[in-house]
């Protein structure tokens, strides 16, 4: 079994060999009981049959032990032989997991080596991703080998007990503990730690600027891997917009706020606005941008491409007022809580410095989505769909990483692409068909 | 019945190494030493494997030490036995008298 790093902290590699030791220690304790006896028999000068009986006796006990001996010598060196492989590893490990923790990175319970969220410049965070994914492999054939001696340790010690007639079975290999996560050398676990690195990345705050000029503040938010969120906050009176259900917007002063997020090649991926209790949601999907609005008074707007599209059952009363993005508190949305109309809020975002979580208003649409698809009776729209949107909600959640969980299936999906370019995708093709 | 040689006293003292055959099997430590094993890697498939180990070995290692302590005890009596019988065989014999009254 593959400990995560709080297990494997729990372990006491040093005395593992002095405790399979002990095990040989105590059958040799047996047999030498045996011995004392079958000596003390053999000196005795007795005849007669109660004389033959006991020898008999005796000497199936001498016997017992004997096998008893060799039981537990093989056990024994079962155990010392995989503590041997423990305690080459572990010291390892120790040093490896010190070294990457004395700068900018630090290794998650999973054996994923992150990036610490400090202030770091777009360079630097690049370099340091390049570093951990370095620190990484050489992390990781030393946690696979933690696994594969403890393994090596139940097996043996399975497969003796399975061979000797003296004990009752032990209970069957499947019954053991899994992994708990996923195997570091295998294309399965690199995955998951890519995108485990990736998703932090992506929604940890690496530099914040801030502007203002009259009627306008705006909030820059760099993460670790280079996209930005740019919160606008203006006043809408200075401009003639165009409402997003039909008509024209208030020509008189209403303050409105945005927040546009850019993946790391500067392409704008999502925007969400707000303004006078109606709300626009805008994500880039492979074939365009979706659009969902919410006017004032509640009413939804779906459209693809400029063109309106049915949502699914549900989605419309669910996207603008989820309930995980209020568990998950505004900071990581920067949506204000407890209203029906949540709007970005600027307290909220005040909230968010450097080194803070943050994934934007798009983290509590695609969970909403996901949770109304996921309610509804296509199997393959639940399928398509609980890629990456499961796996941000799991990352928002804390969830992320868990074995053989979300990311997986999420890393599967995603390939080479952003990380949050696959969500609009999803979004899009569940709204749109 | 063939031929019977025996020393009571011998016979007892045998009985108390065997008495102390079966103590030392019973205390040898051997469902401990695999509890010492599962203790080392919580969580482990080793502990999962040593746990169920430690409760296997138990029941055995007690029944082997219940042989000796078994064969101990009938030799024990057995001692007691040979020299009551032979105690009394002189006793009865030695009543017996030999010669004119």
């Amino acid at each position: 079994m593959i400990p995560d790093r709080s297990t494997f902290n729990t372990w006491d590699v040093a005395g593992l060999s002095g405790a399979g030791g002990e095990v040989e220690n105590s059958v040799k304790r047996m047999k030498k009981a045996a011995d004392d006896a079958r000596d003390a028999l053999s000196e005795l000068n007795w005849e007669g049959a109660a004389a033959g009986a006991a020898s008999s006796v005796f000497g199936d006990l001498f016997v017992e032990s004997v096998i008893w001996e060799s039981f537990g010598e093989d056990v024994s060196r079962e155990i010392r032989s995989g503590a041997r492989r423990l305690e080459s590893a572990a010291p390892k490990i120790k040093f490896l997991v010190g070294a990457i923790e004395s700068g900018p990175l630090y290794v998650d319970n999973q054996w994923v080596v992150m990036l610490r969220p400090v202030p770091m410049s777009r360079n630097w965070a690049k370099t340091m991703a390049l570093t951990a994914a370095n620190f990484q492999n050489q992390l990781n054939p030393l946690v696979k080998e933690l696994g594969e001696a403890d393994e090596a340790i139940a097996t043996g010690t399975h497969g003796r007990f399975g061979r000797t007639d003296r004990v009752g079975d032990l209970p069957d290999l499947r019954r053991s503990p899994r992994d708990q996560v996923p195997d570091p050398m295998s294309e399965e676990g690199l995955a998951h730690q890519d995108q485990t690195r990736a998703l932090a990345m992506a929604t940890t705050v690496a530099e914040r600027t801030e502007s203002s000029e009259p009627g306008k503040r705006t909030v820059t938010l760099t993460m670790q891997d280079g996209s930005k969120h740019v919160y606008t906050d203006f006043d809408a009176y200075h401009r003639r917009l165009e409402h997003p259900l039909g008509g024209f917007g208030p020509t008189h002063p209403a303050p409105m706020q945005r927040v546009e997020m850019f993946d790391p090649s500067g392409k704008k991926v999502s925007s969400y606005q707000s303004w006078s209790g109606a709300t626009r949601v805008m994500l880039l999907t492979e074939d365009g941008w979706l659009s969902v609005d919410q006017g004032s008074r509640g009413e939804i707007l779906v459209m693809k491409d400029g063109v309106e599209v049915d949502p699914p059952p549900g989605l419309a009363e669910e996207l603008f007022s989820h309930p995980k993005a209020t568990v998950l508190g505004g900071a990581i949305t920067a949506l204000e809580e407890g209203t029906k109309l949540p709007a970005v809020s600027d307290k909220a975002l005040q909230k968010v410095h450097v080194g803070a979580r943050f994934a934007g208003p798009g983290l509590a649409i695609g969970m909403a989505a996901y949770d109304v698809i996921s309610a509804a009776p296509e199997d393959k729209c639940v399928a398509a769909f609980s890629g990456i949107s499961s796996a941000v909600g799991g990352y928002g959640l804390g969830l992320a990483g868990a074995s053989g969980g979300p990311l997986t299936a999420a890393a599967a999906g995603v390939g080479g692409s952003w990380v949050f370019g696959y969500l609009g995708k999803k979004v899009g093709e569940m709204v749109c068909g | 019945m063939s031929g019977v040689k025996v020393d009571p006293d011998l016979l007892r003292g045998f009985a108390g190494i065997a008495e102390g055959s079966g103590a030392a099997v019973g205390s040898c430590g051997l469902s401990e030493a695999f509890a010492r094993v599962a203790a080392c890697l919580p969580g482990s498939e080793t502990a999962f494997y040593a746990s169920a180990a430690a409760d296997a070995v138990r029941e055995p290692i007690r029944a082997l030490a219940s042989c000796y302590a078994t064969a101990a005890a009938a030799t024990r009596t057995a001692a007691g036995v040979y020299e009551a019988t032979d105690d009394e065989l002189a006793a009865d014999l030695l009543k017996i008298e030999v010669g004119p009254e």
